[in-house]
């Protein structure tokens, strides 16, 4: 039979190893017959005759080493393990052309154990994919590997989903019930997401919105072009900004918002998102709109005299300031009819052409808005225009593309003036602050409609009452006339009357017997008491119109009081009652209004000879006390009750009807020396007891010094030039001077009395005030313009029935250096004469007036302090 | 490419440049992979354009970078990802390299799905030898370099690498001469 297996294989032991080179030999003893190259790299140390069991030992099957039994085993899955590395090595024995071998390969499981054999690749056979295993294990160490990094990455990421996820939930909680709208889009600026506030806000919802671009949608034609182009930059360029623009509700209806958007970017910065947040500042915008037109308004009318330019600049404030589309004022022409007074349109289409319609219109009574306004006088909001019945003008408004209006009536003391017509092209009502603003503004023109009409009133009110003044001054001259004209009328005659008396009475042309004696007597005492009636007359006059007031001059304080002294001393005597007069302060110099003084001390001295009895006794005592100067006016007459003491003062009041009808008077005096004295800072009091008479005191303050000693008199002709144009006066003055040893020389005007002066050298002018041709005033003024310094100082006294206030300034000013009214005392003027006569005096130093050594004049310029 | 090449450029220019010049390179190559699974098999593409990026983000030439990249593959993510037969591959620089070829034939057994290249050794001498590197990628010629320098690093071998031949002058492979 023929052996048809396979030729028996022939495996040298060459091939043996590079086949298996981790292979072993097996002698039945136990000891090692080969060893393989593998091996021999491994344990280095192995060779052939060595016990197995020295270099190895078992593992599997862990039975020690025994040839014969691995003999009967051969094929079995065994491993042993190399003794000095501690390698394991996997095969199985077999039996080869009847020898026991090993064959196998280190098992090797990670990396270290391969560097831990010290074998590289060419120490293993080809097909052995040991190397590959340990590969395919590095393998699956890294997928683990990635899968622990993976599930890592997981873990991290899952916990900043989480907590991203918590913070979104809150963040959106506060995004979707905030009250400002969120807009959130993505980089091409659609809408992704938007909150609830921005429902409520725009009336949009979610839904409607997503996929869209805001702009497109909700931005108004108000917003500033130059804020929409800004804005559109900064999205360009991924930047965030803020800024404010209008936008539109899904109604129709603007609103303002403030706008705050932010990019929105991954962390390696590329651009996602777009976030904006979007605060509604309509409520903001309107109260500023609404200040801002108040203060308009305001100052508008603070700035305006004229109705009708007010109510227009008015409507253009509201117009521009609240961005009304059209603003109209209108006004009643005629009685009934309305017509365009004036109008603002914003610059938009169809609103000029609106106004322009507008103002050819004539509305009748109830006709439209503005006359119905006019008629109930209430503010009419509409804020439909279309819908509106009353509304005929809605073509014109519907090209213009009005959609509401406000009319507001404008009242003036109640009735409707005019009405403004507010038109914008939104429809709906404005809010309740607007309204408000509108209600105020309409109040403001009213009250500056009404005090604008105030006004008018009391312009042509004070224009009558300036009418009226006008001539009651006129009627104040008349009578300052009519009084200084009879005051000269009334004083000219009596200067004669008293003069010639006082002249028969001295007997000075001879001698006269007791009855002409009595009689003259009685004449000059009848002119004098006609004298002092027409001066208390006058007094009487100016307390009326409160003109009156004193002039202060200096002089010697004996003079007023001897003045006042002889006047009253005569009327005592011939009623044989005692005068006591006592002056403790001779020579005082005074600063005072001599004349009033003078009256005010004749007033109580003629009281006080008045109310005496015949035979009892008065006087005047003058004295210092302490920084008072007193004079004392006594008398031991009748005396006053108490009760009475508090009337004595009045005007026109007497203490009774019978006293009145007992003693003459016109109850004037004590009026008047109590109002002379307080003008010259001082009091009058009374002292009085019924039975036992009265002291009344006038009581000034103490200012005075004593002056040096009065004058020595001429010693020679004093040369007189007599200025008088009345006969009687002449001869009166003339003849007592003469009398007197005067020479005197005549000018029966003021231009005589000039050329008389230049060419006979007088010592003492006498000038009458009123002549004929050239008055006494313009001649004194003359004379002090002479060529000659000697003329041109000539003193001169001007005597005139001018007494009113401002007279005696008048003199002065004109360059006289005295001054005595009509009816004149010739004996007063007889020692006016012989003081101006007198040779000058140096000039005092601060004299400046080189003329006027003497009188009033030349005392006004001393310094000395003087009583006043 | 198997996502171990990927995730080991990912490696390099984290240690190097950190977390976020990584993200910004791959945000311009446009790669948007979190993780690389190193098993896995990724379009070449991707590992072009990540060098790409990288080249820009850097500013470095591309060949630096893929020389950096081999130096780094070769001391980092090989011994880590082919450590037994890194381990395995030899005990000296030469040796290593005689081992190449055998190498990649191993590899390509174990990564079914990879077209390793094919190394083939010539010209050995005491201190030198000729490398041949055949592959149908384009421009990972300065990657080769970078790795046989990285190769001496590993075995403390000062070498120098001479392009002998290259694709690029109208050749069908890359020679290097390789001498320590």
């Amino acid at each position: 039979m023929v052996n048809s297996g396979p030729v028996p294989l022939a495996v040298s032991p060459g091939e043996l190893d590079t086949l298996f080179p981790f292979h072993f030999g097996l002698a039945p003893d136990g000891t090692l017959t080969r060893v393989g190259r593998g091996l021999l790299r491994m344990s280095e140390a192995a060779a052939t005759g060595d016990s197995l069991a020295r270099w190895f030992e078992p593992v599997r099957p862990a039975e020690p080493f025994d040839a014969a039994r691995l003999r009967a085993t051969a094929g079995r899955l065994t491993t042993i393990r190399e003794r000095r590395r501690g390698t394991i090595l996997r095969g199985q024995f077999q039996v080869l052309g009847g020898e026991l071998l090993f064959v196998g390969s280190p098992w090797l499981t990670n990396v270290d154990d391969l560097r831990n054999v010290g074998l590289t690749m060419s120490d293993f056979a080809v097909h052995d994919p040991t190397l590959d295993l340990v590969q395919l294990l590095q393998l699956q160490n890294l997928a683990v590997e990635d899968l622990h990094r993976m599930n890592d990455r997981l873990v991290v990421q899952s916990n900043q989903l989480a907590e991203k996820e918590a913070q979104e939930r809150k963040l959106s909680l506060v995004a979707a019930r905030t009250d400002n709208a969120v807009v959130i889009t993505d980089a091409d600026r659609k809408i992704e997401w938007v909150n609830e506030a921005f429902t409520r806000i725009t009336g949009y919802t979610l839904a409607e919105v997503v996929g869209r671009k805001p702009g497109a949608f909700l931005q108004g034609e108000e917003t500033d072009p130059a804020t929409v182009r800004r804005m559109h930059e900064h999205l360009e360029r991924g930047e965030s900004f803020r800024v404010e623009v209008a936008n539109h509700s899904r109604t129709g209806d603007p609103y303002w918002i403030e706008l705050e958007v932010q990019p929105i970017r991954e962390p390696g910065g590329r651009l996602t998102h777009f976030m904006a947040i979007e605060t509604d500042v309509t409520a903001r915008r309107r109260a500023g709109e609404n200040l801002r037109a108040q203060v308009g308004v305001a100052e508008v009318l603070s700035g305006q005299a004229e109705a009708g330019e007010a109510l227009a600049q008015v409507a253009a404030v509201i117009g521009r300031e609240m961005a009304w589309d059209v603003a109209l004022v209108w006004t009643a022409e005629g009685t009934e009819t309305l017509r365009l007074a004036a109008s603002r349109a914003e610059p938009r289409a169809g609103a000029a052409e609106f106004c322009r319609e507008m103002a050819e219109l004539r509305l009748a009574p109830g006709q439209d808005f503005p006359a119905r306004a006019w008629a109930d006088a209430q503010r009419l909001v509409v804020p439909e225009l279309g819908a509106h019945p009353e509304f005929r003008r809605r073509p014109a408004a519907a090209a213009a593309g009005l959609r509401s209006a406000v009319v507001l009536p404008v009242r003036e003391n109640g009735r409707v003036v005019a009405v403004i017509e507010l038109f914008s092209r939104w429809r709906g009502a404005p809010d309740e602050a607007r309204l408000d603003v509108l209600a105020t503004v309409a109040s403001q023109l009213q009250q500056f409609l009404e005090r604008l009409h105030a006004r008018a009133a009391l312009r042509q009110r004070t224009e009558e009452l300036t009418r009226v003044n006008s001539r009651l001054a006129e009627a104040m001259r008349l009578k300052d006339s009519f009084l200084a004209s009879m005051s000269h009328e009334l004083r000219t005659p009596l200067t004669g009357i008293l003069g010639l008396s006082e002249t028969l009475i001295d007997q000075v042309y001879g001698p006269v017997n007791e009855k002409q004696l009595k009689y003259l007597r009685i004449v000059e005492s009848s002119g004098r008491r006609l004298l002092a009636l027409i001066n208390d007359l006058l007094d009487l006059a100016k307390i009326d119109s409160g003109q009156d007031k004193i002039e202060k001059s200096e002089g010697r304080l004996d003079d007023i009081c001897d003045s006042a002294v002889r006047l009253v001393r005569f009327a005592a005597n011939q009623r044989r009652q005692e005068f006591d007069y006592r002056n403790e302060v001779p020579g005082l110099q005074v600063n005072l209004d001599r004349r009033r003084l003078g009256q005010a001390l004749v007033n109580l001295l003629n009281n006080a000879s008045k109310f005496t009895p015949e035979g009892g006794s008065l006087g005047l005592r003058v004295y210092r006390r302490d920084a008072e100067l007193v004079f004392d006016v006594w008398d031991r007459g009748i005396g006053i009750a108490a009760p009475d003491q508090a009337r004595l003062f009045q005007p026109f009041v007497q203490l009774d009807g019978r006293l009145a009808r007992q003693y003459e008077g016109t109850g004037l005096g004590l009026a008047l020396v109590k109002q002379i004295v307080t003008l010259h800072g001082g009091r009058v009091d009374v002292v009085s007891a019924p039975g036992e008479g009265s002291t009344f005191s006038i009581v000034l303050p103490w200012t005075g010094q004593d002056a040096g000693a009065p004058a020595a008199g001429p010693g020679r002709t004093i040369r007189v030039l007599l200025a008088e144009d009345n006969p009687t006066n002449v001869i009166a003055i003339r003849d007592y001077l003469e009398q007197k040893g005067c020479e005197v020389t005549v000018a029966e005007n003021g231009a005589v009395a000039v050329e008389r002066t230049a060419a006979w050298a007088p010592d003492v002018i006498l000038m009458d005030v009123q002549m004929p041709e050239m008055d006494g005033l313009e001649a004194t003024r003359r004379i002090r313009s002479l060529p000659d310094p000697a003329r041109a100082a000539t003193p001169i006294v001007a005597v005139t029935a001018l007494t009113l206030d401002g007279d005696r300034e008048l003199c002065l000013r004109a360059g006289v250096n005295d001054y005595l009214a009509k009816p004149v005392s010739l004996r007063t003027l007889w020692s006016t004469v012989q003081e101006l006569a007198a040779p000058p005096t140096p000039p005092t130093a601060g004299s400046f007036a080189p003329f006027a050594a003497h009188g009033p004049a030349a005392k006004l310029s001393r310094t000395a302090p003087v009583i006043g | 490419m198997y996502g171990m090449v990927n995730r080991s450029v990912e490696d390099m220019v984290k240690s190097a440049h950190g977390e976020s010049v990584w993200l910004e390179i791959k945000r311009r190559a446009g790669v948007t992979e979190d993780i690389f699974i190193s098993n896995a098999g990724y379009p070449d593409e991707i590992t072009y354009r990540l060098v790409g990026a990288a080249s820009e983000v850097l500013q470095l030439p591309a060949d630096k970078i893929l020389h950096a990249f081999g130096e780094h593959w070769v001391l980092n993510t090989a011994r880590k990802g082919y450590g037994p037969m890194m381990a395995m591959g030899g005990s000296t620089l030469p040796q290593f390299l005689e081992n190449l070829p055998a190498f990649h034939d191993r590899v390509a057994l174990l990564y079914p799905k990879l077209v390793p290249p094919r190394f083939a050794v010539s010209d050995r001498t005491e201190r030198s030898l000729r490398l041949h590197y055949h592959t149908d990628r384009p421009g990972l010629t300065p990657f080769v370099e970078g790795l046989i320098h990285g190769l001496g690093k590993m075995f403390d071998t000062a070498v120098q690498v001479t392009l002998q031949e290259n694709r690029g002058t109208g050749h069908d492979h890359d020679v290097f001469l390789v001498a320590w």
